[in-house]
């Protein structure tokens, strides 16, 4: 699995590709170079959390295109990918950052698939900091984590496109990359060897 | 008055405590993507938040440089992974930080900070280090700041550039974000306005 990493650019997104998880990216490309580059030499691309949408959206033709000739494009959290790639329907959330303050609280975010193989990777801990919003998927797409009553929050869509595409709210890579939250550390721990090994369903 | 340009890396628009320095004709907010290497070697500052895209502006050096030798000011937030001001090396993260490692102290008075208590900007909610998790390295003659933590890591400092200009270095999170009082998030907002446009009482001070 070839796999293209889009980075914009921010301190967290370079300490996300040139630190601990470098070894997974084929290829690393500003927003302006999809423009250029041959994305059909990758099997996926990978949006990082906090891409401005500004530098995705006039690339969404050329991503669709890419989508129809079965690549898969991985849309990070905060990147408002219902700018730039189709059949996206999104609800932002106002995001509750203290809600661990009180004991026993709990964030409500579950496992939608736990027989899922990304779920042999991660657990429920792995997958919980905050929430950015829900995602309303199309009939046929595979929701596999859901938070407070049942509403996506990561999923996979084989239908709107003949490629493939992985949307989540969750911005591990910001946090990560700015040297916050170990939850974040462990999610890409998990989630990024999935993606590389193909993203097994 | 040539305002500071503020340039917005994400897609949110300008922070509001800004909204008041804007109206005023002391900053203007710019699309990063829209900025040109003219609008940056003319500026009188540039404010960067912690989304800058340093790729981008390592490819304006020149332009950055053009800007600091005219006397200009640079405020930086965030953590430093490229030199796009010659001499600027990478963010240092703390290693395994404990609690203790977050407190702040004043190591140096400095206009931005004057009768704000730095320790209450350390936490937010009581839950620490959003102001800072390690430190950008001050270039040789900068003056340390604010310090994190028992060995006073410099998470704040300014440098008086040689060939002219100045930078003024906050190491994390956006400066106009920490602590828990509007208040002084929006006096610091001013603040760093006023250091850049070298107005007030921060007329001389780098």
């Amino acid at each position: 699995m070839k796999l293209l990493a889009v980075n914009a650019g921010a301190a967290y997104q370079i300490e996300a590709v040139e630190g601990r998880y470098r070894s997974y990216f084929d290829a690393t490309i500003p927003p302006e170079d999809i423009a250029t580059t041959r994305l059909d030499a990758f099997d996926a691309m990978i949006v990082l959390c906090r891409t401005p949408a500004f530098r995705m959206e006039p690339h969404a033709r050329r991503l669709r295109t890419y989508l129809d000739g079965g690549g898969t494009v991985i849309a990070m959290g905060e990147c408002h990918s219902e700018r730039w790639l189709p059949g996206i329907r999104f609800e932002p959330c106002e995001t509750n950052f203290w809600w661990w303050l009180e004991p026993g609280a709990d964030l409500g975010v579950r496992i939608a698939q736990p027989g899922h193989p990304l779920f042999s990777r991660l657990a429920e801990a792995d997958i919980t900091w905050h929430l950015h919003g829900f995602f309303t998927p199309p009939a046929g797409a595979e929701a596999l984590v859901v938070a407070q009553g049942n509403r996506p929050i990561l999923y996979v869509d084989e239908v709107t496109t003949k490629g493939r595409m992985v949307l989540t709210s969750l911005d591990p890579f910001f946090h990560h990359g700015h040297h916050f939250m170990p939850a974040t550390t462990r999610f890409l721990d998990g989630f990024l060897p999935w993606v590389r090994e193909g993203m097994a369903g | 008055m040539t305002p500071a340009i503020f340039i917005l890396s994400t897609d949110a628009p300008l922070p509001h405590v800004f909204e008041q320095q804007a109206a005023d004709g002391f900053v203007r907010a710019v699309r990063q993507d829209r900025l040109r290497d003219d609008d940056i070697a003319s500026a009188a500052a540039l404010i960067t938040c912690v989304s800058v895209d340093q790729d981008d502006l390592i490819r304006r050096s020149a332009a950055i440089a053009r800007m600091l030798d005219a006397g200009g000011r640079l405020a930086i937030n965030g953590h430093v992974l490229r030199p796009y001001v010659d001499g600027l090396t990478a963010f240092v993260p703390s290693e395994e930080p404990r609690r203790a490692d977050y407190e702040l102290s004043r190591l140096a008075g400095h206009p931005v900070f004057d009768d704000i208590d730095v320790g209450a900007l350390a936490t937010n909610r009581g839950v620490a280090g959003f102001y800072g998790r390690g430190y950008n390295p001050p270039l040789p003659g900068a003056v340390a700041l604010n310090g994190l933590g028992p060995r006073q890591l410099p998470v704040d400092w300014t440098w008086t550039r040689p060939q002219g200009g100045a930078l003024f270095v906050h190491s994390g999170n956006d400066l106009w974000g920490v602590g828990d009082d509007p208040a002084t998030r929006e006096l610091l907002a001013e603040r760093l306005v006023n250091w850049c446009l070298r107005r007030g009482n921060a007329e001389k001070a780098a």
